[in-house]
């Protein structure tokens, strides 16, 4: 793995004039889904970061061959805080835009163009992706995903005050400056949530952009249980008093 | 003697003993286990000091008032260590954090 072997930034889409975009994917306990995952992204011709976060079996050997940025946390840390890892790596790196990444594969790679554009033209910080604003991608997920995705924008309305229509979607876009701004602290799950908050005390400009969530067995599997969703709940309670 | 004041007496002295092991270099620590298990000594010697203390305050029975003070201390104990755990958890992310960084640079370092 040889990463400084690739250009950086050949031009295919027109945002890769200004290079640097960098794409973090957290990595635990993925199988070879990552393989294709990482594939995909590579054919958009971005940088692209995993952060392989204390997998029993180290994510690198699934990547063999890949130009891709390889991080490893000894122990398991969280996605949050493997999101932030990649983030001061891409920062250090040089990146404009950090763009944050599921490794298994519910995240349609062909979004990137969407969410960065605006940010690489200055209109915006942050892009954020969405299931829900366009009510074709809003039937693709599970029936009660749906209604615990929608008690969690109340939920992150009421402990932010930002209101989304997707506020547990990992997909994610960040200026430099937004990057630079944001330090998450959290490094469980609740780290969406925290997301918000920070935007939101840093005056950032965001907008939400629809995008479609490919559902398959494995990510079903992988995806967070109803009654974690509960879990972050309480999390996000005790430390908004104990921080 | 009661028989409580037989088998409560010596666990203060124990607890203690235990306490002044543990903070043996600490003058202040000493000196608040000297006050702690003296008052803890003096209430298992003299039942009824505790209610007097209490009535004073307003509170009905001696064990009421050492129930509250337990429970204050016992919550202030809680917050303290809970505080502590975060702080440690976040310096073991950012010491893991900083290898993980430091590896991969060392690793994509120019050739």
């Amino acid at each position: 793995m040889e990463p400084f072997d690739r250009p950086l930034g050949a031009a295919i889409h027109p945002y890769m004039e200004i290079d640097g975009v960098f794409v973090i994917v957290p990595a635990y306990n993925e199988d070879a889904v990552l393989a294709v995952t990482v594939d995909e992204l590579l054919a958009q011709n971005v940088q692209v970061v995993v952060v392989d976060d204390g997998s029993a079996s180290p994510a690198r050997n699934l990547l063999a061959g890949r130009p891709v940025h390889y991080l490893r946390h000894l122990i398991n840390l969280g996605q949050g805080a493997a999101l932030q890892t990649g983030t001061d790596y891409a920062l250090r790196s040089g990146a404009e835009v950090v763009v944050h990444f599921d490794a298994d594969g519910q995240h349609d790679p062909a979004a990137i163009p969407t969410l960065v554009s605006p940010i690489c033209a200055g209109e915006i910080d942050v892009a954020l992706a969405s299931r829900f604003l366009d009510p074709k991608h809003a039937r693709d997920v599970p029936p009660l995903k749906r209604w615990v995705l929608k008690a969690g924008v109340v939920v992150s309305w009421m402990f932010t005050g930002v209101w989304l229509t997707d506020t547990h979607n990992g997909f994610r876009a960040l200026s430099r400056k937004a990057a630079q701004s944001m330090r998450m602290e959290e490094d469980g799950f609740a780290h969406a949530t925290e997301i918000l908050a920070l935007m939101r005390s840093a005056r950032l400009r965001y907008r939400e952009f629809p995008a479609h969530v490919r559902y398959t067995e494995y990510s079903r599997s992988k995806g967070q249980s109803v009654l974690n969703s509960f879990n972050i709940v309480i999390d996000l309670i005790i430390r908004k008093f104990f921080p | 003697m009661t028989f409580i004041q037989i088998i409560l007496l010596p666990l203060v002295v124990l607890a203690a003993v235990l306490y002044s092991l543990a903070f043996r270099s600490k003058l202040l620590a000493r000196l608040m286990g000297a006050a702690l298990f003296g008052a803890g000594a003096l209430l298992v010697l003299v039942p009824d000091l505790s209610t007097k203390v209490a009535r004073r305050l307003g509170v009905g029975r001696g064990v009421d008032l050492l129930f509250y003070f337990c429970v204050l201390v016992g919550i202030f104990a809680f917050l303290l260590l809970y505080s502590r755990s975060r702080r440690t958890d976040r310096r073991i992310t950012a010491l893991i954090r900083a290898t993980a960084i430091r590896d991969a640079e060392l690793l994509n370092r120019p050739r």
